[in-house]
Formats: C-alpha cells, structure tokens, sequence
C-alpha cells in the first residue's frame, strides 16, 4: 500500500512551478511522485536514486516552459485588456473632437448648462451598476476594475464640480466654457464606456 | 487557448501515448505514468513535471477532463481522488492522429517495396 503523501523535499520543489500551475496540480504531483518513490524503494536505492536524478534533471525545463507559457498566457490577457480600453476611451476621445468640429458654437450654448448634471447622472449610472452587481456577488474577477475605478473616480471629482460650473457658465471666459464642456462630455462617454465594458465583462467573465 | 486541427498534428509522442493511455478507461496520474510506460515498451519514462505539464495542455485543448474518482476500485489510496478522462474530441483527435499514423506507416510500407504510393 503507498503511503499518504507527506511534506517533503518534492513538495518544497512544487512550490517553484506558477501559482496556478501549482494550485491545479500542485498536491497530485507530489502524491504521484510519492507513489512513484514508494515503489521505487521496493527496487533498492539505486532505483529512487535514478527516480529522484530523473525528476531533477527534468525540472528546470519542465519550469521554464510552464513560466514561458504562463507569461505567453498573460500577455493574451494584458493585450485583450489594452484593447478594451482603446475601444472604451478612444472611442469616445474621437467622437468627442467630432462633435466639437461639427459644431462648435452648439457644444458651448447647449452643453455648459446640463452637462453638469448629466456627467453627475452618468455617474452615478456607472457606480449603481457596478455597486448592484456586486450586491448580488455576480462581478467577476476579471473585469477591468482599475480601469472603472479610474473612470469612476475621474467622473466623481467633475460630477462634483460640473453642476456649480455649468450654473455659472455665462460669467466664465470661452475658452474655459469650451474646456469644461469637453471635460463633462469625456466624463459622461467614460461613464458610459465603462459601464459598457462592465457589462461586457459580466457577460464573458 | 484551444488549437485548430492543422496545429494539433502531428502529436507529441508524449501527447499520443496519454490519449492512448486514456483510450478505454479514466486513470489518474499515476496510473497514466505507469502506462505510459508499459505502451511505450520503457521507452517513455514520464516524470511527475512532465506528466503535470502535458495534463495542463490536454485540458486546456479539452481533449480531456479531470473527474472526481468514484470509484471504490482505486488502486492507491494515497493518491488524490481526481482522474482524467478523455472527452469525445480527444478520442477524435487521437482516432485521426492513429489514421494519419498508418497512412504513414502504408505509404513507407509501399516505397519500401518499390511499388508506387
């Protein structure tokens, strides 16, 4: 009968594959070495010498091709983030400098006096969303969280000064009215990308 | 990440004699080394980080499964109760990777001979 894996010199070896490598296999390997050691004994120590020199010589490839892999593994997940927050901020940068170069005199008359409130609303979208999703423990580890928390500390901050802005819109000089109008329609279309990019996550996650 | 049919062939040897190990009944790990080395006439000696490794990639490819084993014949109490099984696209690769191996093995057969392919 083979004994119950115990702590040893292998399970210390474990230790040096990736965390999730590890976490996966990390006890059965070291059973299944125990097992393999065990019925080596019964053959004398020349052959759990050869087991363990076998072991050794095969664990530094075996590790560098687990580490290469789990790199390769998380430069896919780091690319499929950059893209998200290009599509999530890009976007709206673009439409942004479109409506600005579609008419300019529009953006000035109309969006100083409710963009305030509208980037104060959309903020508060982007946190309800979020704050009911993690009511019903449905977020997903993989959301982008510090891009949403980046975007939702960037609207807290205008959704607190834009309203007290637009009211006094009249008595500020253009070019400011310009700049905080710009400023309030970033905040309102990063609301709105990350509650999209919420949504997507919560779909794929 | 998941390969396409082209990608997953030829098979490692390594890879080939799992599948093959997994052909008729779940093993777990160690009973999965054992075979392999049986099926490989003591050619394939797999250690724990290679046989780890390969499982990884199997899963992953979801031509296997992990399971929990049920089943009151297990062989080494030590050993976790967990088994690998193969899935219905593993026995489809491992049924095309044996079909392309005796095209091979057909086509050499007949040069060998001097008669046309």
């Amino acid at each position: 009968m083979i004994r119950h894996p115990r702590p040893g010199i292998y399970a210390w070896l474990v230790r040096l594959y990736p965390p999730e490598f590890r976490a996966l296999f990390g006890e059965e390997m070291a059973a299944v070495f125990n097992a393999k050691l065990a019925a080596a004994r019964r053959e004398g120590w020349p052959a759990v010498l050869v087991t363990w020199l076998h072991e050794l010589a095969d664990l530094p490839g075996n590790l560098l091709n687990e580490y290469w892999l789990d790199f390769k593994k998380r430069s896919e997940w780091m690319t499929a983030r950059r893209s998200s927050i290009i599509i999530g901020l890009g976007l709206p940068l673009m439409l942004v400098a479109a409506l600005i170069l579609l008419n300019f005199q529009f953006i000035l008359k109309w969006f100083s006096s409710g963009l305030g409130w509208l980037s104060a609303a959309a903020f508060l979208l982007l946190v309800g969303l979020n704050g009911a999703l993690i009511w019903r423990g449905q977020r997903q580890g993989s959301q982008p969280l510090g891009l949403i928390s980046g975007l939702a500390l960037a609207a807290l901050l205008c959704a607190l000064m834009g309203p007290a802005l637009s009211m006094t819109a009249d008595l500020l000089p253009a070019a400011w009215q310009t700049s905080i109008s710009i400023l309030l329609v970033l905040v309102i279309m990063g609301c709105l990308a990350g509650m999209a990019l919420t949504l997507r996550a919560q779909r794929t996650g | 990440m998941k390969k396409s049919p082209q990608e997953a062939f030829p098979l490692t040897e390594t890879t080939l004699f799992i599948l093959l190990s997994l052909a008729n009944q779940p093993r777990h790990g160690y009973g999965i080394m054992k075979d392999v080395l049986q099926l490989s006439r003591g050619r394939i000696n797999l250690t724990a980080g290679t046989l780890y490794g390969a499982l990884k990639r199997l899963l992953e490819q979801a031509w296997i499964e992990r399971i929990d084993e049920d089943d009151p014949q297990v062989d080494y109490p030590g050993l976790p109760r967990k088994a690998y099984r193969l899935t219905g696209r593993g026995r489809s690769i491992l049924q095309t990777e044996i079909n392309r191996l005796n095209d091979v093995v057909r086509v050499v057969s007949l040069q060998m001979r001097g008669e046309q392919p």
